[in-house]
């Protein structure tokens, strides 16, 4: 438990660094870096939650797995910028893309609990 | 990516972009009519007649002489009528078709002579009688008189001459016809092509999010630009993920 206690810390940390931006202002690539950080964090973390699911539970949610091997799968295509890179879609496409799979598999945990 | 996420699922709303391209092709086939048309000729013509006549007469009218003469007479009537009336025609019009005729000639000639012969009893005489007569008859006539008495004679030559040469030719001959005709084809072809790209949004965390396409250069006008309120929208998911993260794990412990 502890943990995951760590990695929801972890998660607060970074969504701390995270800012909102106003039209004009400059796209930097720290705030690409920041989601991607968030979510190789948060794919762990529900890795860890779901095993911890079925440890307390003993059952499987498929959906739930199904879930979370494409947020897995979908963190692989998931690259860090550095100054001067273009600012791609796929940077952008891919945060929504691994978040969403992540909600779905929690709130599939969730309503199973 | 947009695949593996099965619709009913999630709140995914897909936005259909159509783009519509049109291509029009049109052509025409090369036209090309080959006509021989009706001939009908109708010829006719004339021939011209050419003649020529030569009259050669001798007309012994008068003679007196005494009875008891022989008297010999010769009327040599020649009439000499030549003429030749020959038409050549050679005909070729545009089809081949060599014409080679002679006209038919065909002549008819009457002469008639009229001899007036007056008999004067003179001296002796044979019968006493004067007579005068006339005497008629037709040419080519070989007379040959013997009278006893002197005679004056009077031949009037009357010739008729009647010629008719009619020649016609009529010819008419008509070709076949041949008609090839290849008729104007026009054919226009054009079709319409569409490409429908879809700009998937759906929702996270009860929020609307939308993924951003960056389409080929032909369709720059549908490109998407990430704007502050895309990436705002990914600060509050995360917020909300977190938040969703909590309650498992407190519903866990």
């Amino acid at each position: 438990m502890s943990s995951i206690d760590d990695k929801i810390a972890t998660l607060e940390s970074i969504l701390s660094r995270m800012t909102y931006v106003v039209d004009g202002d400059y796209v930097l690539a720290d705030h690409t870096n920041t989601f991607i950080d968030f979510l190789t964090v948060a794919v762990d973390l529900l890795d860890e939650i779901y095993e911890l699911f079925k440890a307390k539970t003993g059952r499987t949610l498929p959906d739930a797995e199904l879930w979370i091997d494409l947020a897995k799968s979908r963190l692989q295509f998931a690259v860090k910028v550095k100054f001067g890179d273009v600012v791609a879609t796929r940077d952008h496409n891919i945060v929504i893309d691994t978040l969403k799979p992540i909600e779905l598999a929690l709130v599939a945990i969730e309503q199973s609990l | 990516m947009l695949s593996c996420i099965p619709a009913k699922l999630i709140d995914l709303s897909a936005q259909p972009t159509s783009y519509v391209v049109e291509v029009g092709d049109a052509f025409k086939a090369s036209d090309f009519a080959y006509r021989e048309f009706v001939k009908s000729v109708s010829d006719v013509f004339k021939a011209i007649d050419a003649y020529s006549r030569t009259l050669i007469a001798f007309r012994n009218i008068y003679d007196s002489f005494k009875a008891s003469d022989w008297v010999s007479r010769g009327v040599t009537d020649n009439v000499y009528d030549s003429f030749k009336a020959g038409d050549y025609i050679h005909k070729n019009p545009s089809k081949a078709l060599a014409d080679t005729l002679k006209p038919i000639d065909w002549t008819s000639k009457a002469v008639m002579k009229m001899f007036e012969i007056q008999f004067s009893a003179t001296g002796w005489k044979s019968n006493d009688v004067v007579r005068n007569f006339w005497d008629e008859f037709k040419t080519p006539d070989r007379v040959t008189k013997h009278p006893m008495k002197p005679f004056r004679e009077t031949v009037k030559l009357t010739d008729a001459y009647n010629k008719d040469v009619v020649k016609q030719v009529y010819d008419r001959f008509k070709t076949p016809d041949l008609v090839t005709k290849h008729p104007i084809k026009s054919i226009s072809d054009s079709f319409k092509t569409e490409e429908i790209v879809l700009k998937a949004s759906y929702t996270l965390t009860g929020r609307g999010v939308r993924r951003v396409y960056f389409l080929p250069k032909e369709y720059e006008v549908h490109w998407d630009i990430i704007e502050d309120t895309d990436h705002n929208t990914n600060v509050d998911c995360c917020k909300s993920i977190l938040e969703l993260f909590r309650r498992v794990r407190d519903k866990l412990v």
